[in-house]
């Protein structure tokens, strides 16, 4: 053994999925594999399951795989094949032959030994049973598969790719390979390759080996890496044609790195965490759905990095795992009663002779970790996490009313001692820690997404008496740390942290200013953020009186066309301001909190429907008073840029600020837009007339479209954000 | 575009199964051996079986679909001939989500299903059968009733459902209506309804106890017959998203007019249609 691999696992379920129901599937030869209780959280799974380094044999597997959402077991059919495979001894050649055969062999083992395996789960004769059964045998399964053979002691790679998957390898230099893999896969084609490796062999024969557009060189990629430097990836299709996106959109133009690009260069070549990771996809998401930014979709995401290095001394040694069951047999409501027990999860434990827990973080993430010559230089220098200074060494206090203990961001562990008249059988095996945003300057540039951010760590259950160790992975983010209990102490633990958070707006007033529009103004205007966090009443209201003046503000841009309308200026501010509070009447702080503070982004779009739900109960209100189409649009108009706002302002999104030259021309390029829109507008209000309002539903739907487009077209946003970018919030409290 | 939502578990979309129990269905339909009724039991029943299968993930049925069975003509529904045609634990229940109609089937069958073996072969292998809709063919057609029993549903659905892939209404029949009033009214109230993302969608289904003479989405009534033009009139314009299907599944040619209605169909056309019918093309999530 001369070489081992430091290896990252970052995946995350397709958004309004339980983890549970994540159908991609990963393996490493050597790596406990992941498997997903029903019902469980991203705590459960084990430290090493997706993050380590470990010691490698001469020839080394591993793979990824996306299970087809429209197969009931691609789940089950992705892991068999990843598992399968790097326990297998397949040679991937440029005829891949033998990675035909393997795949052969694999759908055998499905058809003829998996599906009896699935079924004994099920009591024979239940509906469960029947259900499966029918599922199992009159359905195809299908999944994207990508697999890699590393030969450890030539330093060179081999890999298939099968379907929207992508292998991509990053030099030393941070540079992509100029002879990059794959280099036909593009971000228009990806996504509708039809070559999934399925359960049936006659359909994969017909779909992939006898197809004449399969080109097996295509599939097939091979090269080689440097110890400690080269970086390989490995991707499944949701986060590869975001990837692509980005890279044939930008890389001729690194110069003026987006945003977007700064975030994913930030993702896949620095060591950041499985947080940031979560929060990073579940922002890219929210922006989806918020501004027609349809670049990331929603489906599970997985990204497998990997780098080779000689450092073998604090490597696990190597040693082929054991494959648990595919599929969780049942147990519930005694349906369908599992023949055998339910296994040891190797994924929740952690077996002899593996890394620990709370072994250290494998990526350094401090500057001296980064190689010269990185791709993304001058222009933004302040955003790129080489350049920053290095992290100190964090030792942050637990406190709450159960326990306390201390966490150490840099080995990214943590010790929690229960409190003596802390009750032991009443503190949840999983604790869920709250990561506050309140951090330095530095931290809050870094940091991109959410104002707080949930995690999980993982503790022996049940929770011992003494210090148990508990892990947590911060990757470099400087924090603090609050430790939150179960359901029964929830409402205590809100209570103390709404306090908590009071106190520490007064003391980072003083200590650790957030940055303002003073400080902010200092850095390029492509780079301005702003962020507030809702946690007070007091910020609430603050937020709530912003968002009136935007109000006003909309409502004054077009005050010369607007005058026209049947509805005075005056009262449709109050209608619009009066829809606006109704949703947060009875308990302002719990509404906001709720949209701001939820991790889940589905919860957001719920809240989002709401509104737009009850804007669609104001028009038809407004026409039925016979109210004007104009007006209709100006509250739609209005409704909408407010609610952009308010994203922004709660720091759901991030919006970038406008280059000075598109300032000085946002008022012409606004009232341009309008007048195009107006025109637009206008001739559906006279096909819905014309229509005696038959058209109604077509209408309503293509209106909203355009006043949607409105809202998040450019010129809005830049005169928006101009506006916001003079707020200081944080001075008001 | 409408017709452009995705299906998900928070907006599902819903299939609205309207059955003609009337006794003319007790005919043998074209091209079979069976009545029509048992026939047409046995094609809705294969197709809620597929229907979950397509929103089974492992042993969990996501709820992507709701299912509505009204059937009209049969004296078990009382003084008003029209009610849920759903049996078992679901019997009453006017809509019912697919997880639920997976688990509570009225009955399971052994059925043998023709299949092939690991050497090709073909073999005749039993499989169980779940049966939701019993074949059942008394009284007369009172279709102006159902039309308007199953527009208050649908209505209902659409209104907690704004956000959905619109739902497909399909009605199957074979004879006229006997009870003095015109269908076309209700029908053409539930196409009006709609989501955000487009408007109801009306397709029905003649079957005729003729062997061949069927008419596959035509744009033209004026070949029909009276009753057929009736139909006709009932029916949705075909969305284009349907068109791409149907010309493949088909094999018939369709214009921007044709409307989502086969006129004296047999039993290979009725496969065909209620296929078509139930395979929304919006894409689940």
């Amino acid at each position: 053994m001369t070489l081992a691999v430091d290896y990252n696992i970052f995946y995350e379920q397709k958004d309004g999925n339980q983890f549970h129901q994540f159908e991609d599937a990963f393996a490493l030869a050597g790596v406990p594999v992941l498997r997903i209780p029903r019902n469980s959280t991203r705590g459960v799974v084990a430290h090493d399951v997706k993050t380590g380094r470990l010691q490698l044999p001469t020839i080394w597997r591993c793979a990824v795989a996306d299970g087809a959402t429209g197969s009931g077991f691609s789940q089950a059919w992705a892991r068999l094949l990843v598992e399968q495979y790097v326990n297998s001894e397949v040679t991937i050649t440029p005829d891949l032959g033998d990675v035909r055969v393997f795949i052969a062999d694999t759908a055998t083992l499905w058809n003829q030994t998996m599906i009896q395996e699935i079924l004994r789960g099920y009591q024979p004769g239940s509906m469960k049973y029947i259900r499966v059964k029918n599922g199992l045998y009159e359905t195809t399964q299908a999944a994207a598969l990508l697999l890699l053979e590393v030969d450890t002691v030539q330093h060179t790679w081999k890999a298939v790719a099968l379907g929207d998957t992508l292998l991509f390898k990053v030099d030393g230099d941070e540079k992509l390979s100029p002879d990059r893999p794959y280099a036909h896969m593009t971000g228009d084609t990806f996504g509708n390759n039809p070559m999934l490796v399925t359960t049936n062999i006659e359909e994969q024969n017909a779909i992939i080996w006898n197809s004449q557009h399969f080109v097996p060189e295509e599939a097939y990629a091979r090269g080689s890496f440097n110890m400690n430097t080269d970086r390989i990836f490995l991707m499944t299709d949701a986060i590869a044609s975001y990837y692509l996106y980005f890279l044939e959109t930008y890389e001729p133009i690194k110069d003026h790195p987006t945003r977007e690009m700064v975030d994913i260069y930030k993702l896949m070549l620095v060591g950041r965490s499985e947080e940031y990771f979560n929060q990073f996809v579940d922002a890219k998401r929210v922006r989806e759905s918020a501004r027609g930014f349809d670049k990331l979709k929603n489906d599970d995401v997985t990204i497998m990095r990997l780098r080779f290095t000689d450092a073998i001394a604090d490597a696990a040694p190597f040693q082929l795992q054991e494959i648990p069951p595919l599929i969780e047999p049942v147990t519930d409501q005694g349906v369908a009663a599992p023949v055998d027990p339910p296994p040891v999860q190797s994924a929740v434990s952690t077996p002899a002779g593996r890394s620990k827990p709370n072994d250290k973080f494998p990526f350094p993430v401090s500057p001296s970790a980064a190689a010269p010559g990185d791709t993304l230089p001058e222009a933004q220098p302040e955003t790129m996490p080489e350049q920053l200074p290095p992290p100190a060494p964090v030792n942050v206090s637990l406190t709450s009313a159960q326990a306390s203990g201390s966490f150490n961001v840099l080995d990214d562990s943590a010790v929690i001692t229960p409190a003596p008249e802390a009750q032991p059988s009443t503190i949840s095996p999983n604790i869920s820690a709250a990561l506050n945003s309140g951090r330095p300057p530095v931290a809050l540039e870094n940091e991109s997404f959410g104002s707080t951010n949930n995690m999980s760590v993982q503790t022996p259950a049940p929770m011992p008496t003494g210090r148990p160790q508990v892990t947590a992975d911060f990757g470099d983010t400087p924090s603090e740390v609050t430790v939150m209990f179960n359901q029964q102490n929830a409402a205590l633990e809100r209570k103390k942290l709404k306090q908590a958070s009071q106190q520490r707006t007064q003391q980072s007033s003083n200590a650790q200013p957030i940055p303002t529009s003073n400080n902010a103004a200092t850095m390029p205007a492509s780079r301005k953020k702003a962020r507030f966090e809702v946690h007070t009443q007091s910020n609430i209201i603050a937020i709530n009186d912003e968002i009136l003046r935007i109000i006003d503000k909309v409502v004054a841009w077009d005050n010369s066309n607007f005058s026209k309308t049947d509805l005075q200026t005056n009262d449709l501010r109050a209608t619009v301001t009066g829809v606006w509070k109704n949703f947060g009447k009875d308990d302002v702080y719990k509404w906001m909190s709720d949209i701001a503070d939820s991790p889940i982004h589905g919860e957001r779009r719920k809240w989002e429907q709401k509104i737009r739900a009850q804007v669609r109960l104001t028009i038809e209100d407004l026409i039925h008073r016979r109210a004007s189409a104009d007006s209709c649009f100006y509250l739609l108009l209005i409704l909408i840029v407010t609610w952009d706002g308010f994203q922004y302002l709660s720091g759901m999104v991030d919006i970038e600020l406008p280059t000075h030259a598109n300032k000085s021309n946002t008022d012409a390029n606004l009232e341009v837009d309008i007048k195009a829109r107006k025109i637009e507008f206008e001739r559906l209000w006279d096909e819905f007339k014309r229509s005696g309002g038959k058209v109604f539903p077509e209408w309503i739907r293509d209106f909203w479209k355009l006043a949607n487009e409105y809202a998040v077209g450019a010129a809005t946003r830049c005169a928006m954000m101009d506006e916001i970018a003079k707020i200081n919030l944080k001075q008001k409290l | 575009m409408p017709y452009d939502a995705e299906i998900s578990r928070r907006n599902p979309t819903a299939f609205f199964f309207v059955i003609d129990q009337s006794y003319s269905m007790s005919e043998v339909v074209g091209g079979a051996q069976n009545s029509k009724s048992a026939m047409l039991a046995t094609v809705v029943n294969r197709l809620l079986n597929e229907l979950f299968l397509r929103a089974q993930k492992g042993d969990e049925v996501w709820d992507y679909f709701d299912i509505a069975l009204i059937s009209y003509g049969n004296d078990k529904h009382g003084p008003t001939l029209v009610g849920s045609a759903f049996g078992g634990p679901l019997a009453g229940r006017a809509i019912v989500p697919i997880s639920e109609v997976a688990d509570y089937p009225i009955r399971i069958e052994k059925r043998k299903k023709k299949d092939t073996d690991a050497t090709g072969a073909l073999i005749e292998v039993e499989v169980e059968f779940p049966i939701w809709l019993e074949p059942e063919f008394v009284g007369g057609t009172p279709m102006a009733d159902a039309m308007s029993y199953a527009y208050n549903i649908v209505a209902d659905w659409v209104i907690k459902h704004p956000e959905s892939f619109p739902p497909v209404v399909i009605h199957v029949t074979d004879g006229e209506p006997n009870d003095g009033k015109d269908p076309r009214p209700a029908a053409e109230a539930i196409r009006g309804l709609a989501t955000n993302d487009g408007n109801v969608l009306m397709f029905t289904l003649h079957l005729s106890k003729e062997d061949g003479g069927a008419t596959v989405f035509p744009s033209d009534p004026t070949r029909l017959n009276v009753f057929g033009q009736m139909l006709f009139e009932m029916s949705s314009v075909m969305p284009q998203k349907w068109q791409v299907m149907a010309v493949e599944k088909m094999q018939v040619p369709i214009t921007v007019n044709s409307r989502a209605f086969v006129f004296n169909a047999n039993i290979e056309k009725m496969i065909q249609f209620l296929e078509i019918g139930t395979r929304a093309p919006g894409e689940m999530k």
